[in-house]
C-alpha cells in the first residue's frame, strides 16, 4: 500500500527540510522564500507502509499567481495526496494557520505541523497543543528539522491519519457570504470541489473563473461588491487564526534580538550597499585565492602522470592527453568552484539574499526589474540553469522572461576554470584584479542586456515587489557543506560524462588524420576553416576550435586548449587577445543545459534562439571594442 | 563593561588603522574594504538616544561579525597556502597588515562572543 | 493616511486596501482591514520599505504600500508633526548629538511631557519655544494619558 503524502506551506518555512529528513534527501534547501519551484518526490517505507512524500513550492494563499505556485495548487486539486501535511513556521504561525483554514476548505486528510519549534523554544515561545488541536480539529504536531524533534511523530500521525481520516470542521462564513458560495455552486461541474471553488469565485479568483461551465458567464453571475465579500471571507480567517492563537501560543516580549541588530546594519540606508560590494569581492577573492594552492597541487599531479605515461603510442596518447591532460585540466580547478559554493552557501543559508534584493531594488527600477530577480540573478553564480528555474518564483510573466533571458551572462562557476586558466596566462601578475573585473563586466553585461531586451523584445511597465524577509539563521557548518557538496557535485559528474566525452572527441580530432604533426589534424582544419571570422578580434585556429566545442559546455574550451598544447603551462596568448577572449567567452553562447532550461521555462523555441543570437552578436561586439581598444592603448 | 561608544572608539580607530596599513602596502582594494567596514562602527555614533536599547550595540555587533569574517579569510588563505610546501613553492607571506587584522580579529570574535551573551539576548535587555 | 507615508517607527492599523493584482496575496499574508502593521525601515532613497505583519517582515515597494490607506494606533510614537496640538510624551529623538544637545536645552528629551501648541510651537518644562520643522520631524512622541496630566511647570 502507498501512502501519498504531499507537503505545503508558506515559502521558506522548512517543507523542503522536513522532506529532507523524512525521506533522507538532500534537496536543496536555502534561506530565502521560493527556492522550491517544481514538485519534488521520493518515498521512504515506515512499518510496512510505503510512504511517498511531494515536496511543493510554498505559497501564501490557493490564489496562486505565480508559475510556482500554481503547481502547488494544480496538484492539490487535481491529484489530492492521501494526507496533506501543512507546514507552518512557529515563529509566525499566523500566515500558516490562515493557508492551513483555506486547504481544509479541500476536503483533504490534514495534519498541521509546527515546524522549527527549536526556534520558537529559544524565543520562549509555548504552544499548547491539545487546545491547538481541539480549536482547529487536524492532528498537530511540533517538529524541527534541525534537531530532528517530532519527526517520527510525525510519521505516526501520518498512519493514524491516513487510517482513520479526518473531515475537519469548515470555517462558516456567516450567512451573506454563503448563500453566495451555495448559489455559485451550481457553476461548477460535480467533478470539482465545488465549496472550495465556489468560495473562490467569491474571492474573485481568476483560477476559478476559467473552471465555470462553459455556458456561465463570470460577469453576469458576480457581485458588485466582490472585494469587500473577498476581504470578510479573508478576516473571518484571520480573526479565527488569532482567537486560536491567543488561547493556545504564549510568547514574552523581547528587546533587541541578534537578528534585529544585524539587518539594522546588514540594510542600512548608506552602508548597506558598500558592505554588499565587500562581501562580494571577498567572496569571489576567496573563490580565487583560498582554492589557488590546491588548483597548482592537483595541477602538478595531473602534469607528473602524464609525463609518467607518455603518448608513444596511439592507447598511451589517448590515455595521457585525451584523459588526463584533456579532463585533469579543468578538475584541477574543482578547489575553486567549491570554494565559490561555500561562499554562495553561506550567503544562501544566512538569510542575506533577500536582503540584498530589497537593498538593490530601487537602483532595478530603471531595468523595469525588482530587487527580487536581482536576487534570482546571482543565483546564476553558482549555474545559470538554477536562475533560470529560480524566475519560475517572478510574478511577472515579462519580468520572468526578461530574467531568464539576461540569467546566462551571469558568469557561472563552468567559466571560473576558463578566466583562471587564461588570466594565469595572460596576466600573471594581476590575477585577483582581472578576475574580479571579469565579474563587475559580467554584473554589467546583465544589466544592459536586461535594458536591450526591455527595449526590444518585451515592453513593460514596472511590476510590484512583495517579497518576504525572513529572520537570519546561522549557517551551520554542516548546512554549508551539504549545500557546497549538492552544488559542486554537479561539477564532478559533468567532468566525468560530457567533458571527458569531449576530450576524447577533441583528442580523436586531433590525432587524426597525422600524429605527427597538429597542424594538419581535423581540429585544425575546423578552426582555420572559421578563423576568417576572428580574424577582426585576432585568435588564432585553437581558440576558434576551443570556442566551437565549449559550446557544448564552457569547461570544454579548458580541455581543448590544455590539448592543442600540450598542457595549460605551453599556453601563449598576449594580454590584449587574452581580454578579448575573455570577454567573449563571458557571453557568447549560453551552454546547452541552459538552452534547454531556456527552452523548457519559456516553452518555445523562439527564446533559446533569441538567446543564442543575442548573445553572439552582443560578445562579438564587445570583444572587439575590446581589442580595438586594446591595440590603441598597448 | 565599558559603554558603547568607548567600544566604537576602538574598533574604529583600529580598522581604520588597519585599513590605512593595507592601502600604504599596496593592497588598495582589500583597505577599501576594511575602510568600509570601519564605516560601520563610524556610523554607528549616528544612532542617538533612541529608545529601550542603543543601536550602537548592533552597529559594534555588525561591524565586528564583518571584520571577523575578513580576517577568517585571511586566515583561511595563508591556512590553504601551506599547501604549498607539497609542491614546493613558497608559501604566503603575512604582512604586518595581516597580522594586525588578524588580531582584531580574535578581539572582535571576543566581542562578538561577549555581544551575544550579554546584550543580544531576548531575555536580557539593556547593557551599558 | 496611506501606508507608504506612515513614519519609519510607527504602528499603523489598515484600514482599506485598494483591489489589485497583488491584493490576494496580501490578504494571505495578513494585510487586511483591521490589522496592524509596523514600519521597520526603509531602503536606500526611501523605497521600498520594510513592514512587519504579525511576526512576518516584508518589503512592499511605495507604488504597492499607496494602494493600503491606514491610520496610525494609539499608542505608537509619532513625529511631532504628524500629531494634532495637545499634550505627549516624548518617547526618543532621533538626531545626531548636537542637535539633542540643542533641544535637551529646550527640555525636550527622552520621558519628558511636551505641549504641542495650535501655533506649532512647543511648550516644555523650560518655557515654550519655536522649534524648527526639521527638528520637530525627529521628535517621536505619544499622546499622554492621565498619568501625565498635571500642568507642565514653568522652571
Ligand atoms: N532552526 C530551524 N531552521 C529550520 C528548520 N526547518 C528549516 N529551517 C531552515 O529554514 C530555511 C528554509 O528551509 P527550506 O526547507 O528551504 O524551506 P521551504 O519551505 O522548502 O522553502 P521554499 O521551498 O522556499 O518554499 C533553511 O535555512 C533551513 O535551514 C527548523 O526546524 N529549525
Ligand atoms: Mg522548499
Amino acid at each position: 500500500m502507498v501512502i501519498t503524502v504531499g507537503l505545503i506551506g508558506n515559502p521558506n518555512v522548512g517543507k523542503t527540510s522536513l522532506f529532507n529528513k523524512l525521506v533522507g534527501a538532500r534537496q536543496y534547501v536555502a534561506n530565502w522564500p521560493g527556492v522550491t519551484v517544481t514538485r519534488v518526490e521520493g518515498a521512504t517505507s515506515y512499518k510496512e507502509q510505503t510512504l511517498h512524500f511531494i515536496d511543493l513550492p510554498g505559497l501564501y494563499t490557493l490564489s496562486a499567481t505565480s508559475l510556482d505556485e500554481k503547481v502547488t495548487r494544480d496538484f492539490l486539486l487535481y491529484s489530492p495526496p492521501n494526507v496533506t501535511i501543512v507546514v507552518i513556521d512557529s515563529m509566525s504561525p499566523e500566515q500558516g494557520m490562515y493557508l492551513l483554514l483555506e486547504t481544509l476548505e479541500l476536503n483533504l486528510n490534514v495534519i498541521a505541523v509546527f515546524n522549527a519549534i527549536d526556534e520558537a523554544k529559544k524565543n520562549s515561545i509555548k504552544f499548547d497543543k491539545s487546545s491547538l488541536e481541539s480549536y482547529l480539529r487536524v492532528p498537530i504536531v511540533l517538529t524541527s528539522a534541525h534537531t530532528g524533534e517530532g519527526i517520527t511523530e510525525l510519521m505516526e500521525t501520518i498512519l493514524a491519519t491516513f487510517r482513520k481520516p479526518n473531515r475537519p470542521k469548515l470555517l462558516d462564513y456567516g450567512p451573506e457570504i454563503e448563500s453566495k458560495v451555495a448559489e455559485f455552486e451550481q457553476y461548477f461541474e460535480d467533478k470539482y470541489n465545488k465549496r472550495f471553488l465556489s468560495l473562490k469565485l467569491v474571492e474573485g479568483d481568476k483560477f476559478a473563473m476559467e473552471l465555470l461551465k462553459k455556458d456561465v458567464e463570470p460577469t453576469s453571475v458576480l457581485p458588485s461588491n466582490m472585494s469587500d465579500l473577498a476581504i470578510k471571507i479573508a478576516k473571518r480567517r484571520y480573526e479565527y487564526v488569532m482567537n486560536v492563537l491567543n488561547r493556545a501560543m504564549s510568547k514574552s516580549e523581547s528587546a533587541i534580538t541578534s537578528m534585529e541588530a544585524i539587518d539594522h546594519v546588514f540594510t542600512h540606508k548608506y552602508i548597506g550597499i558598500p558592505i554588499f560590494f565587500a562581501l562580494m569581492y571577498l567572496a569571489f577573492n576567496f573563490t580565487f585565492k583560498a582554492s589557488e594552492p590546491l588548483v597548482g597541487l592537483i595541477e602538478v599531479g595531473f602534469q607528473k602522470l602524464t609525463d609518467l605515461i607518455g603518448s608513444n603510442s596511439i592507447f598511451t596518447s589517448l590515455i595521457s592527453q585525451g584523459i588526463i591532460n584533456g579532463v585533469g585540466s579543468v578538475i584541477s580547478f574543482i578547489p575553486s568552484i567549491f570554494a565559490l559554493f561555500f561562499a554562495l552557501g553561506i550567503m544562501e543559508e544566512s538569510g542575506y539574499l533577500p536582503r540584498i534584493a530589497f537593498l538593490m531594488d530601487r537602483a532595478m527600477y530603471s531595468l523595469k526589474l525588482t530587487g527580487r530577480s536581482f536576487m534570482t540573478l546571482l543565483l546564476g553564480f553558482g549555474c545559470n540553469v538554477s536562475s533560470v528555474m529560480a524566475a519560475r518564483g517572478l510574478t511577472d510573466e515579462r519580468e520572468r522572461v526578461t530574467t531568464i533571458l539576461v540569467s546566462p551572462f551571469v558568469s557561472c562557476s563552468a567559466r571560473i576554470p576558463v578566466y583562471l586558466m587564461i588570466i594565469g596566462i595572460a596576466f600573471p601578475n594581476h590575477r585577483a584584479e582581472a578576475f574580479f573585473v571579469m565579474y563587475l563586466l559580467s554584473i554589467a553585461l546583465t544589466a544592459l542586456s536586461a535594458r536591450i531586451i526591455n527595449k526590444i523584445v518585451m515592453k513593460g511597465e514596472s511590476i510590484p515587489l512583495v517579497m518576504e524577509l525572513p529572520r537570519y539563521r546561522f549557517p551551520s557548518l554542516s548546512n554549508v557543506a551539504t549545500y557546497m557538496w549538492n552544488r559542486g557535485k554537479h561539477f564532478l559528474q559533468k567532468a566525468g560524462t560530457i567533458i571527458l566525452v569531449a576530450s576524447v572527441i577533441v583528442w580523436v580530432l586531433i590525432y587524426f588524420p597525422d600524429p605527427t604533426n597538429i597542424e594538419n589534424s581535423f581540429a585544425a582544419m575546423i578552426g582555420k576553416g572559421l578563423q576568417f571570422i576572428f580574424a577582426p578580434l585576432g585568435f588564432q585556429w585553437q581558440t576558434v576550435s576551443a570556442l566551437i566545442f565549449g559550446s557544448v559546455a564552457k569547461e570544454i574550451i579548458v580541455s581543448s586548449f590544455a590539448q592543442f598544447y600540450g598542457g595549460v603551462g605551453n599556453i601563449v596568448l598576449d594580454p590584449v587577445t587574452a581580454s578579448a577572449l575573455m570577454v567573449f567567452i563571458l557571453g557568447y553562447i549560453p551552454c546547452f543545459a541552459t538552452l534547454a532550461a531556456i527552452k523548457s521555462e519559456t516553452n518555445s523555441l523562439k527564446y533559446p534562439i533569441i538567446s543564442v543570437v543575442y548573445s553572439l552578436s552582443i560578445s562579438y561586439i564587445l570583444a572587439f571594442l575590446v581589442s580595438i581598444i586594446g591595440r590603441v592603448i598597448v | 563593561m565599558k559603554s558603547a561608544a568607548i567600544q566604537l572608539w576602538i574598533m574604529l580607530i583600529a580598522s581604520l588603522l588597519v585599513g590605512t596599513c593595507y592601502i600604504f602596502q599596496g593592497d588598495l582594494i582589500f583597505g577599501i574594504i576594511i575602510l568600509v567596514f570601519s564605516m560601520v562602527f563610524l556610523l554607528g555614533f549616528r544612532e542617538f538616544g533612541k529608545p529601550s536599547y542603543s543601536y550602537r550595540i548592533a552597529h559594534i555587533y555588525v561591524g565586528s561579525i564583518l571584520i571577523a569574517i575578513t580576517s577568517g579569510y585571511i586566515l583561511a588563505s595563508f591556512l590553504f597556502s601551506l599547501v604549498n610546501l607539497i609542491i614546493g613553492e613558497e608559501i604566503m607571506d603575512l604582512k604586518i597588515s595581516d597580522i594586525l587584522l588578524m588580531l582584531l580579529g580574535v578581539y572582535s570574535s571576543y566581542n562578538i562572543y561577549r555581544l551575544r551573551k550579554n546584550a543580544i539576548r531576548p531575555e536580557k535587555k539593556d547593557i551599558e | 493616511m496611506k501606508l507608504s507615508e506612515a513614519p519609519i517607527g510607527a504602528q499603523v492599523e489598515v484600514l482599506h486596501i485598494e483591489e489589485s493584482d497583488i491584493t490576494p496575496r496580501l490578504r494571505g499574508i495578513g494585510v487586511l482591514p483591521g490589522i496592524k502593521i509596523e514600519v521597520l525601515k526603509s531602503a536606500p532613497m526611501g523605497d521600498p520599505r520594510m513592514y512587519r505583519v504579525f511576526n512576518k517582515v516584508i518589503s512592499l515597494r511605495s507604488s504597492e504600500a499607496e494602494l493600503i490607506e491606514v491610520q496610525t494606533s494609539e499608542d505608537s510614537p509619532l513625529p511631532l508633526t504628524f500629531v494634532s496640538p495637545g499634550k505627549y510624551r516624548v518617547e526618543h529623538i532621533e538626531c545626531g548629538r548636537i542637535a539633542w544637545m540643542n533641544l535637551s536645552r529646550l527640555g525636550i528629551i527622552e520621558g519628558a511631557i511636551v505641549q504641542l501648541l495650535d501655533d506649532r510651537r512647543v511648550k516644555t518644562a523650560n518655557g515654550v519655544y519655536d522649534v524648527g520643522f526639521g527638528k520637530l520631524r525627529k521628535i517621536y512622541v505619544i499622546p499622554c494619558k492621565q498619568e501625565c496630566n498635571h500642568e507642565i511647570k514653568n522652571a
